[in-house]
């Protein structure tokens, strides 16, 4: 294949009747054109005119011109031209193979990437080369390296799509190092114009694979990088959306939009970067409303995964019920049970103080977890409301106080046995303890442990020889279906207790209120002991051993 | 004699009488007119058969009582027999080339030179039979005549011949008739200044219409040409036919001033037409020259380019 620009020949052998033009010229030159004949009356008196011996006469130059300018077409054609608008030449009958950057950059001209690819493979298939495709973007199964016709290897390309997901080009180099390895590859990166730290490790890699010869890369102009959006904080009720460029030649400005889960939006504000910055921070303020329907952050027009940033529940300001059985403090508020509850859980959720009204009255506003601060007995009608409200999904939340320590209902994960522990009195035996810290896998982790923290009293379960079991250092994770759904499949204890010092672990019991069966369902979570749960084992369908998650437990 | 019927010839006719619409009839100048019983328009300057009064003279035997002038005898002594002027009719005979030759026709003209001359022929007729005179086709079989019926003889004849001698017949004409031929007239000098004497024998007034194509006339073709003879197998190569346009145009113009030397020398007119030009500039100087006062004794002066 002869490349001239964009013009390619098949067939350039054809242009070597290039060369017989001056012969044909020549041919053409003493060749005279046919004459025009005329039936002319007057023919007797051009008789004695013309000299029966005619002169070869020339053909015009036009005509000539016209004639060579049509065999160079005809050879030109046989030549079989091909005009291509793409930048695929150059290609030679050697193996191609063909790595994607598949990742979240790419989706933003995927059609262009696409149509790059399959001008590639096109121009593999003129030049008869096999073709290998390669993303990427990680795979949990990644699909076999096997050069094929380039007909076949079409149909691998359209089923390429961009992944939400970033790339991971060296894992691709190991693979690619391991399974081709060989030389003499044609190499062609479509690369996403990002460079993840990577990009010049793979490049080189990509080079050797290529046996040193040079390796084609299609990269994306920094100008049509797209944008991505930052994960958005909250401060002072606003939310502050931080949207990054990857260069400053990329577009000056983005339409910022707040969706709700339907659609709608619920906010629009162009952001501007500022000239040589590639950060650009804006506020939105949203009243509180709109703020907890928002379900979406993303930038208008973009579609890389990178410019959509999803809102969580974190962003819902919960409903919280309080409940505390000493109305008698009030006149001493620090040291009302609800006092640190409040103090924490205000500025992430809208808190309910049960008034007259009580705890029933307190259920029926939809509230998203329920905190019953030192109560003992919860009164029997409005426990069973609590308890169909756990059963639908509520999360009841005990602290202990002296109250919950002189005597309890059965809303508790374990039976506890009455009466606190004191650490550090004069008839103890144990000195306060400190906190240790949380495990990694503890909902706690992480949090920062203050010294001045020590453990003085202590609600202690009952211990039960039956059905003792070691609540592991972890956090078990929980039913993985939604009790929601009515039916749990899974028991599981969700030790919300402070871990305990000098590595003694605590224990929870399996009593009546927190099993059920399902056993199948059970998995050990990660960092559980070997030994089998006491879940696990079947339980007798008892009746009244409703299937239940259980919702805090102390220890 | 079969009635005109052949829409051509029809059309022939047509297109004549429409061109000749535009003069008033053709009274035929001549010097002397032949001494022919038809009744014409043309004073005989004697007496005989006529409208207009000529002379009286006295009754002789065997005059007709009928031609006796009564009124006239009755204020004298003689009987009195009045004459009239012989009126006697001319006769104009026509030719129009029927030469294969004449079939030619070029880019530059929308007509034949057959067409052109056969139009200019009938329409010369449909004159001069307006004015009574008579007219006839050299070499046609039928005699000539002054009447609608001769006009569609004649017009049918030229419609339905086809090919033709390319100069008139040999054969003398009667005498004092005139004659008007029309054809390109580009045969040897030789054979046509024979062809013309003859035809001049018998004092025939004659008028020469030579009808050429414009293409005759400029010659402009370019480049490798080759001439065919229009009737026979001649073909002649030119290399380069403009080289030859001004050797050829002086050749033609030495066949015209040969013509025009023999139309004087006979006491003709001789006029030039082009195909390219319309028909009424040629029909309109044929006219001046056929109805020329006879105060123009003597031959007429040739029109002519």
């Amino acid at each position: 294949m002869l490349g001239l620009g964009t013009l390619t020949f098949a067939t350039p052998l054809a242009l070597g009747a290039l060369a017989l033009l001056p012969v044909i010229w020549w041919l053409l030159r003493f060749n005279p054109p046919r004459p025009h004949a005329v039936r002319f009356p007057p023919f007797r008196l051009l008789l004695d005119l013309i000299s029966r011996e005619e002169q070869p006469d020339r053909t015009p130059w036009w005509l000539l011109l016209l004639r060579l300018t049509l065999v160079t077409l005809v050879i030109l054609a046989v030549a079989r031209p091909l005009l291509v608008h793409d930048e695929a030449t150059g290609l030679t009958s050697e193996r191609l193979l063909i790595v994607v950057d598949d990742g979240w950059a790419a989706a933003r001209q995927w059609p262009e990437r696409e149509r790059m690819l399959n001008q590639y493979i096109d121009a593999a298939a003129r030049a008869g080369a096999p073709v290998a495709l390669a993303g990427t973007a990680p795979r949990a199964q990644p699909a076999g390296l096997q050069f094929q016709p380039a007909a076949e290897t079409r149909e691998r390309a359209a089923a390429f799509v961009p992944r939400a997901l970033e790339t991971d080009r060296l894992a691709l180099l190991d693979r690619l190092q391991s399974e081709l390895g060989g030389s003499g590859l044609q190499v062609v990166w479509l690369s996403d114009g990002l460079d993840s730290t990577d990009a010049i490790a793979f490049a080189e890699g990509l080079q050797e694979l290529a046996g040193g010869a040079s390796v084609q890369v299609v990269q994306t102009s920094p100008a049509d990088l797209g944008l991505a959006v930052g994960p958005p904080s909250l401060e002072d009720g606003d939310v502050h959306v931080t949207i990054r460029r990857p260069s400053t030649e990329a577009s000056a400005a983005a339409l910022v939009r707040i969706l709700a889960s339907n659609g709608r939006s619920l906010a629009e504000r162009p952001i501007t970067f500022a000239a040589g910055a590639n950060t650009a921070e804006e506020a939105f303020s949203l009243p509180l409303e709109l703020r907890n329907e928002a379900a979406r952050l993303e930038i208008a027009e973009e579609r890389t995964a990178a410019s959509v940033h999803l809102f969580d529940d974190l962003w819902r300001r919960k409903s919280v019920g309080l409940v505390s059985g000493a109305s008698q403090e009030l006149d001493q508020p620090l040291l009302s049970p609800l006092y640190y509850v409040s103090r924490a859980l205000e500025p992430t959720s809208e808190l309910r103080e049960a008034d007259d009204g009580g705890l029933g009255e307190l259920l029926e506003q939809n509230l998203s977890m329920l905190v019953v601060a030192d109560v003992g007995i919860i009164a029997r009608e409005e426990r069973e409301r609590v308890e169909s409200w756990v059963d639908g999904g509520g999360v009841l939340v005990r602290f202990a106080g002296p109250r919950l320590a002189g005597g309890n209902d059965d809303l508790v994960p374990v039976e506890l046995r009455r009466g606190d522990r004191t650490l550090g009195s004069a008839l103890a035996w144990e000195q306060p303890q400190p906190l240790a810290p949380f495990p990694e896998t503890s909902p706690f982790a992480g949090l920062e442990i203050d010294d001045t923290v020590e453990v003085r009293r202590q609600v202690l379960a009952e211990p039960t020889p039956i059905s003792t079991t070691r609540c592991g250092p972890a956090w078990p994770t929980a039913p993985r279906s939604s009790p929601r759904n009515g039916a749990a499949t899974a028991c599981s204890c969700w030790c919300m207790s402070p871990p305990m010092p000098n590595g003694r672990t605590c224990r929870c019991r399996a009593s009546s209120w927190r099993c059920s069966t399902a056993s199948s369902n059970w998995r050990r979570p990660r960092g559980w002991p070997q030994a089998k749960p006491p879940a696990h084992r079947p339980v007798p369908n008892r009746p009244g051993c409703r299937a239940r998650v259980s919702t805090a437990s102390a220890c | 004699m079969s009635p005109v019927t052949a829409p051509d010839t029809f059309q022939l006719r047509q297109r004549a009488e429409n061109l000749a619409s535009a003069l008033p009839p053709m009274l035929v100048a001549a010097e002397r007119i032949a001494n022919a019983v038809i009744h014409g328009l043309h004073g005989r300057r004697r007496s005989g058969p006529g409208e207009d009064f000529w002379q009286y003279r006295s009754y002789s035997f065997g005059d007709s009582v009928q031609s006796i002038d009564w009124r006239k005898s009755s204020r004298s002594d003689r009987v009195l027999v009045r004459e009239n002027e012989w009126a006697a009719s001319h006769t104009i005979w026509l030719w129009a080339s029927q030469a294969p030759g004449m079939a030619f026709h070029s880019h530059l003209a929308d007509t034949t030179k057959r067409d052109r001359a056969v139009l200019l022929a009938l329409a010369l007729a449909v004159l001069a039979t307006k004015a009574g005179e008579r007219v006839g086709a050299i070499g046609s079989p039928h005699r000539p005549g002054h009447t609608g019926a001769t006009l569609n003889r004649m017009a049918e004849w030229y419609a339905s011949a086809d090919g033709g001698p390319a100069l008139p017949p040999g054969t003398p004409l009667p005498r004092y008739s005139a004659a008007v031929l029309v054809g390109d007239f580009l045969e040897p000098l030789d054979e046509i200044t024979r062809r013309f004497s003859t035809l001049a024998a018998n004092d025939v007034a004659g008028h020469v219409v030579q009808v050429l194509d414009p293409a005759e006339e400029t010659l402009p073709y370019q480049g490798r040409t080759e001439f065919l003879e229009f009737a026979g197998a001649g073909r002649l190569m030119a290399g380069r036919a403009e080289s030859l346009r001004e050797r050829y145009q002086a050749r033609l113009s030495e066949q015209r001033e040969g013509l025009r030397d023999l139309a004087r020398r006979l006491g003709w007119s001789f006029t030039v037409h082009s195909t390219g030009r319309p028909p009424q500039q040629v029909l309109l100087a044929l006219y001046g020259l056929l109805v020329a006062r006879r105060t123009h004794a003597g031959p007429q002066p040739g029109l002519g380019a």
